[in-house]
Parts: structure tokens; C-alpha cells; sequence
């Protein structure tokens, strides 16, 4: 299934997730899929290809690379999130934005406008 | 020490382990002995000469093996010297790499902690309720994320116990009323950032409580009891927050950030369920989830 209008988060801090939920229901998106892990993340897109994701670059540890590649193949557009300052992206996603938290609803959506 | 014929000296032939020369040495009976005295002047060695003919050196042959002597020595307290710089360079560059890393960390946490109270912000006041109630609740908020932070410094970042999470939480937040809420339960680890949202849970059970459940009141009573089955693999952990003694529960009329990080953020968290019950005897939150993983 498509859903043009809708967003998947890719964030392991619920508090962050929430206010990421909350800033694009604002802009207009709905529904919201949160996914706090990898898998969930794997498993929202095997159900759902989202209209646009913001993907916070380390979940527990591990980088959201793989869910960058899947989103790519699907034609999504995406931004990532970091709380660090300097994020060396693998060659693929040199391109893609990357917001630095905190960041403010509007900085959320000229990165997310651009990308889409 | 020098001496034109050793085998004359009263000190020759008396010392261990040879008693005098060992068989096979080449004869000698002109000796000149001069030590190589550190810096320090602890004697790193000795220059020695012999000769088979008696009173062979000389005044001048003992000056020069003396100032050979000294030059040896400053070459052996030079390279000690460089060693002792080399290791101490190496352990300066290790302690700079971990220094960075730390720095890096460091940069990490605060970043995401600010975050975090961006994100505490906008949702206490996101709200219909009026503005000192928002920043009361904000300023409660706050104080429950610094106890946590403290929690976890304390255990160096690495792991919390679920019943210090959760202590320290109801201390943060109720104050006296503390003393009203007891808790039972094995010993589970929590990893540091599932522990954060443990605590900001707990300040919301809390918070309700105080406001208008059991601890609104002088009476009301808190039990907050957990087991874990190692039935299942990988193990569950089965919790349940039961309220009693205080007024007559309804159910909200509106959900607020308390049940979104009560009912959504633990469930996020902990990958399992989480049902907060409004019985009229007293609120009811059962967690049912995964044991989280010890890190």
C-alpha cells in the first residue's frame, strides 16, 4: 500500500519520536508510523510504502544505512536525524540532509520539502 | 681502582664465585677497574683491563678510561631517558584518543539531551491547560530527567537496576509521599536510555497519582510489584502499578503527554504492552514486555 501523505520515524527516544510525530502532523502528514528499531522499521515498509521518512542515523548502535538503501529502492524521499554534529555518510547518502537535534519544526521542513 | 699487580692485593682471591681467576682466564696482573656511575649514582657497570706484565697503567691511562666511563654513562642515563619519553609519548597518545572519544560521546548525550527537552517542552505546551500548570509540569518533567541522569551517572553510564529506575522516579516526583509506595521485584538491569524512559514513565504514573489518584490524599497507597518468568525465551517481565485508598477513579476525559509516554513510549521501549486500567477502586497500569536485554 502507498500512503503519498504519510511519514515513517525512524527514532529509539520515544520523547523525540512524539515531538517528530507531532511537528509533521502539523505540516500536514498523516498517519505517522513510528518505529523505534530497525526491524520495526523493515516490517512498517514491508506493510506500507510511507510518502517521505526521517531516519535518526544511530538506533541502539546500529547505523540506519540498511533502511536508507530499502527506502532508496522504493522511491522514498528521506532526511536523516543526528544529535551528532559531524556524520560521515557512507558515499550513497552524501547528498541526502541531515538534521542535527534539536532541530526546529521549520528547519524539519525546508529539509523535508527539499527532499521531496 | 688501580693496581700494578692485583695478585699482591690482601683483597684478591676472596670474593665469590671464582675465589681469584676462573681457570682458562688470560693472566693478569696490572688491573684498572673504573665503575659507570649513572647520573643517579647507582653504577650501571664497569670498564675493566687487565695486563700480564705488573704495573702496566699508568696515571694518564686511568684518566682517559675515567672519562670513557663518564661518556658511556651519560649515554646509558640518555637512552634511559628516551625510553622512559617514549613510553610516557605513548600513554599521552592513547589517553588523547580515549579523550576524543569521550569528547565525541559527550557531544552525543548532550546534544540528544537537549532534544530531549525540546521535545518535554513542546508537548507541556501543547496543551489546553493554562500556562502555570504547563510550566509546572514542565519544571516536574525536568527535575524526573535530571534524577534519571543522576541514576545513571552513578552507575557510569553503563546499566540501572529497574527498582533504583523506578525509586528514585517516585522519590523525584512524590516527595513524602514516597513513603506510600512500595515496590517489589526481582533485580532487572535496564540499559541507560531504556532506563531514562522508565523514570519518565514512573513521573507520570506519578503525577497522576498526585493529582488525583492514591497519593492525592493522606491514606492512599501504591504497590508496584513485578516478577519475571524465565518461561518464556527470551524471559518477560510482568509489571503492575495498583493504586488504592484514594478518591474515586474516572477515566480521562483527554489524553495528554502522561498516557502518550505511560502507555505509547514504555510500549515503544520495552517492545511489549502497556494497559493503564481506570478502575473506580484505583488506577491499574500493567506492563507486560520482553526483559530487556543486560547490555
Amino acid at each position: 500500500m502507498i500512503e503519498r501523505t504519510s511519514v515513517l520515524i525512524l527514532e529509539d527516544e520515544p520523547i523525540l519520536a512524539f515531538a517528530l510525530e507531532d511537528m509533521l502532523i502539523d505540516l500536514g502528514f498523516e498517519p505517522i508510523h513510528i518505529a523505534t528499531t530497525i526491524e520495526e522499521a523493515f516490517v512498517s515498509l514491508s506493510d506500507t510504502t510511507p510518502g517521505a521518512a526521517v531516519l535518526d542515523v544511530n538506533i541502539r548502535g546500529v547505523r540506519s544505512y540498511g533502511v536508507a538503501e530499502a527506502l532508496v529502492v522504493r522511491r522514498v524521499p528521506f532526511v536523516f536525524a543526528t544529535g551528532y554534529g559531524d556524520a560521515e555518510h557512507p558515499e550513497t547518502f552524501k547528498t541526502v540532509s541531515t538534521l542535527t537535534k534539536p532541530y526546529t519544526q521549520e528547519q524539519l521542513r525546508i529539509a523535508l520539502f527539499a527532499a521531496m | 681502582m688501580r693496581s700494578d699487580d692485583i695478585t699482591m692485593d690482601p683483597r684478591y682471591g676472596n670474593n665469590d664465585p671464582h675465589f681469584g681467576m676462573p681457570k682458562h682466564h688470560l693472566p693478569v696482573k696490572s688491573y684498572l677497574a673504573v665503575p659507570v656511575r649513572s647520573r643517579d649514582g647507582g653504577v650501571i657497570g664497569g670498564l675493566f683491563f687487565g695486563h700480564e706484565k705488573p704495573a702496566m697503567f699508568s696515571d694518564e691511562h686511568e684518566e682517559l678510561i675515567s672519562g670513557i666511563a663518564a661518556q658511556a654513562a651519560i649515554a646509558f642515563d640518555n637512552a634511559q631517558l628516551y625510553r622512559e619519553a617514549q613510553v610516557e609519548i605513548a600513554q599521552r597518545k592513547t589517553i588523547e584518543a580515549q579523550q576524543v572519544l569521550l569528547i565525541n560521546e559527550l557531544n552525543h548525550r548532550v546534544k540528544n539531551t537537549l532534544a530531549i527537552v525540546q521535545g518535554l517542552a513542546q508537548q507541556s505546551f501543547k496543551t489546553d491547560l493554562p500556562t502555570e500548570d504547563a510550566k509546572a509540569a514542565f519544571g516536574a518533567r525536568l527535575h524526573a530527567l535530571a534524577a534519571a541522569h543522576s541514576l545513571l551517572t552513578r552507575q557510569n553510564w553503563e546499566e540501572a537496576l529497574l527498582m533504583e529506575a523506578i525509586r528514585d522516579a517516585v522519590v523525584a516526583a512524590a516527595g513524602e509521599a514516597a513513603g506510600r509506595v512500595h515496590c517489589e521485584g526481582p533485580d532487572v538491569i535496564l540499559p541507560p536510555q531504556t532506563a531514562v524512559t522508565w523514570a519518565m514513565a514512573i513521573h507520570e504514573l506519578c503525577t497522576n497519582a498526585i493529582k488525583y489518584g492514591a497519593l492525592s490524599n493522606k491514606v492512599g497507597t501504591v504497590t508496584v510489584r513485578w516478577t519475571v518468568s524465565e518461561d518464556n525465551a527470551p524471559p518477560r517481565l510482568y509489571l503492575e502499578w495498583t493504586e488504592a485508598g484514594g478518591p474515586t477513579v474516572h477515566a480521562p476525559s483527554r489524553k495528554g503527554f502522561g498516557s502518550r509516554m505511560i502507555e505509547r513510549a514504555l510500549a515503544m521501549e520495552l517492545q511489549g504492552d502497556v494497559t493503564l486500567q481506570y478502575q473506580p477502586a484505583g488506577l491499574r497500569c500493567i506492563i507486560n514486555a520482553r526483559l530487556p536485554e543486560s547490555p
